[in-house]
């Protein structure tokens, strides 16, 4: 390394690691040339002398820009204040609660109706039927074997006056309040998920 | 907790953590600030600005990616550019740069004439750092305050490593010269030694 490859690296030898290439050069040079070792003498003066300003930032100063800023977000955004939104998770809480409790309510009362259902008609009658009915052939006072299987026997009705069908249709309401009941529980339970980790 | 943790809290509406955020850098970015202002004898306005840089960056945390920079990275950028823009309104209002008078305390176990001496020292070196280009005085407040790395000063200033250590030497080399004359006699004595060895 000659004299103006180290004068080039004077400004930059403090920002060097121990073992890197250029610094062990570095010193090297120094110890055999007088003249670089005075310049750097210079250098290092001057670079200790930047160190002369040291800044004592207090503990309380910081302290004080820390409150400013929060107080400064909570006055210009209010709804973020720890207060506010403490206010608005509890009425938020409260309502889920009643929509999950309201849920719940539905659920036990349909589910009840279903059970209910279920004991007080008879196995025949509660087979699911699709709709579709095999053609219904009227036979007044018939006591015929041949049509006994799809034949609704209607012994004092008039000939070619049919009565209107009922069909019953499956599910049956208390089925679908249990769906919608679920359904409303499972969202109070996210809401109420959402809402804790909001508080943590 | 992480940074990146703490952020994706806030973001998620946990806003009493950002305090706590805060606390981790607040002390650097204020001896930052006061630094670059130091430079320009406006210290007094250092803990506004500081501030006003945590504010904006809370404003802008939603659009602060991890991927481009760390945050503390982010913050010094928000905070370099807070202060200048404050030193172009200052120089374009000409308002006087006044003296604050504050002179750093000296530790009462030290003699007057020390004293004396120190607060000329701190005088000539916040003279000479006051004179570097903007570019130059940020690097140096930088690399030799806040102890940053190459290429953390370099995503601050958007420039490259390489240009980062040419402003470094630029920087030191210009505040060498302008100390000079303070300790042209111990050298010259330092010549004179070896003249006449």
């Amino acid at each position: 390394m000659n004299c103006k490859e180290a004068q080039e690296l004077f400004g930059l030898l403090r920002d060097l690691p121990e073992q890197h290439p250029q610094r062990i050069m570095l010193e090297q040079h120094l110890l055999g040339c007088e003249s670089c070792a005075g310049e750097y003498q210079q250098w290092e003066e001057c670079l200790d002398m930047l160190q002369y300003i040291p800044i004592e930032v207090t503990e309380e100063q910081a302290e004080a820009v820390n409150r400013r800023v929060m107080d400064r977000i909570y006055a210009e955004s209010p709804w973020l204040a720890p207060d506010v939104k403490r206010g608005v998770t509890r009425r938020i809480r409260r309502r889920v609660v009643f929509w999950a409790a309201s849920f719940l309510a539905i659920f036990v009362i349909s589910f009840g109706f279903l059970l209910m259902d279920h004991f007080t008609t008879d196995q025949e009658s509660a087979e699911p039927m699709t709709g579709i009915l095999p053609t219904a052939v009227v036979v007044a006072g018939s006591e015929s074997d041949t049509y006994e299987e799809f034949s609704i026997a209607l012994t004092s009705v008039s000939r070619g006056i049919v009565e209107p069908f009922a069909v019953p249709m499956s599910p049956a309401y208390p089925q679908y309040w249990m769906y919608l009941s679920m359904g409303g529980m499972l969202l109070a339970l996210f809401s109420w998920k959402g809402l804790r980790r909001t508080k943590r | 907790m992480t940074d990146s943790q703490m952020i994706r809290e806030i973001k998620e509406g946990n806003t009493e953590l950002y305090s706590e955020l805060m606390r981790r850098y607040q002390r650097k970015i204020l001896a930052f600030v006061y630094h670059m202002l130091k430079s320009a004898h406006l210290e007094l306005l250092a803990e506004d600005l500081c501030s006003e840089t945590f504010y904006k960056a809370f404003r802008s945390l939603h659009s602060f990616r991890e991927l481009d920079a760390s945050f503390s990275t982010w913050l010094y950028t928000i905070a370099r550019n807070t202060v200048l823009s404050e030193l172009r309104k200052q120089r374009n209002g000409n308002v006087p740069l006044e003296e604050s008078g504050i002179i750093p305390v000296a530790p009462s176990e030290v003699a007057p004439e020390q004293a004396v001496l120190r607060s000329e020292k701190v005088g000539m070196v916040r003279e000479a750092i006051n004179n570097l280009p903007e570019k130059q005085r940020s690097a140096l407040i930088l690399r030799e305050y806040d102890q940053l790395d190459y290429q953390e000063i370099a995503n601050i200033l958007g420039q490259s490593v390489s240009a980062v250590k040419s402003l470094l030497f630029r920087a030191r080399s210009s505040v060498k010269s302008q100390l000079e004359p303070y300790f042209y006699e111990p050298i010259y004595e330092h010549y004179e030694g070896m003249k006449s060895r």
